[in-house]
């Protein structure tokens, strides 16, 4: 995965995830939306084999976007776990 | 979020997953076909090829076969350090010689690790004349299936729980919806119908049109997934899910140090 910086705003900033699909936007974008300090999360892959997905955010004027892209993807990596470890626990059964 | 195993039987299982969004499930499945590493043949060198087929399709062939992939142990081809893909830690070499009259199954296939062979011993994978020969040296390699059908574990779908609602004020107990039912899941219990087994609910509505009264509703419960995996043989269907999961949270997890150097 890598990131490119497209354009950056106060409240907003859009980048480019290269490397990354679908299966990587769509879960954060729909964690995004959970968080009441973002007004807009959305992405587009303009063609799926030769561009990489856009993503755009905006958010309400108190906090900053970064902090918000990170703390999703904190909140995202917890539920990760804790469904791999619920799930070795059954498995155990 | 709260995972329950309903069924778990050689390469098929079955799983509840609540209190999810469907990005979340969809990521999930994604993750499984897509970002799974599993071995799969991905050169042939062919020494003697007599037979009909020409060496591509042989080729082709061959790289449909499941190969099992070992718990651990071997690296991805782009991240080993040979940088050729053909040393020890990031390939197996699997050979094969045959002369006809028959047909060359892929048990015939030798591998040079014994944890990466074929799945089934019964795959047919060319045909030989009397005296036609057949030798060559396939090589495996780990790959995701993103990038070749070949390398993709199983199958992974998932439907929305079904939710089915019988308003008691409507409902007379008539048995319409009963007998309409393809599934055979509802029952006449003390004059209110009853749903058996709610998860074999295919969603087909032929209850809502069967009735006369309106009293059935169906519709999917958007937090609630049930997941179907079927795997080619290559890895367990529990280890597919898990890797899965690791896949997406190793992701995640290298996202905010990238963004915080932005």
């Amino acid at each position: 995965m890598e990131l490119e910086l497209v354009e950056k705003g106060d409240d907003s900033i859009m980048i480019k995830i290269i490397g990354e699909d679908h299966t990587f936007c769509n879960m954060l974008r729909a964690e995004l939306l959970k968080d009441d300090s973002v007004i807009s999360a959305v992405y587009t892959i303009e063609h799926p084999l030769t561009e990489p997905p856009k993503f755009y955010l905006k958010v309400k004027k108190d906090k900053s976007p970064e902090r918000v892209l990170m703390e999703a993807a904190g909140r995202l990596v917890e539920q990760l776990e804790d469904l791999r470890e619920k799930l070795q626990k059954e498995l155990k059964k | 979020m709260e995972i329950e195993i309903r069924k778990l039987d050689g390469n098929e299982m079955e799983f509840v997953l609540s209190g999810a969004n469907p990005a979340f499930a969809n990521s999930i499945r994604r993750a499984a076909l897509r970002d799974v590493p599993i071995m799969a043949i991905d050169e042939v060198e062919f020494k003697v090829n007599d037979s009909a087929m020409y060496d591509e399709i042989i080729a082709h062939r061959l790289a449909m076969i499941p190969l099992t992939t070992p718990a651990k142990g071997y690296q991805l081809p782009s991240e080993c350090g040979c940088r050729e893909g053909r040393c020890e830690k990031c390939s197996v070499d699997l050979e094969l010689k045959a002369e006809g009259p028959g047909m060359v199954y892929s048990e015939s296939l030798k591998p040079s690790d014994d944890e990466v062979r074929p799945v089934s011993g019964s795959i047919p994978i060319v045909k030989l004349e009397n005296g036609q020969r057949l030798e060559l040296v396939a090589i495996a390699r780990l790959g995701f299936g993103k990038d070749h059908a070949k390398w993709q574990p199983g199958i992974v779908a998932y439907k929305y729980m079904p939710v089915l609602e019988f308003d008691p004020k409507l409902c007379n107990a008539c048995g319409d919806c009963v007998k309409a039912c393809p599934k055979g899941i509802l029952e006449v219990v003390e004059k209110r119908v009853r749903v058996k087994d709610l998860t074999q609910c295919t969603m087909c509505k032929a209850c809502v049109e069967s009735c006369s009264s309106e009293a059935v509703r169906v519709s999917g419960d958007p937090s609630k997934f049930i997941f179907r995996v079927e795997s080619t043989g290559t890895l367990p269907p529990d280890q597919i899910i898990l890797r899965a999961i690791e896949s997406l949270r190793e992701k995640f997890e290298e996202f905010p140090k990238l963004v915080k150097k932005l």
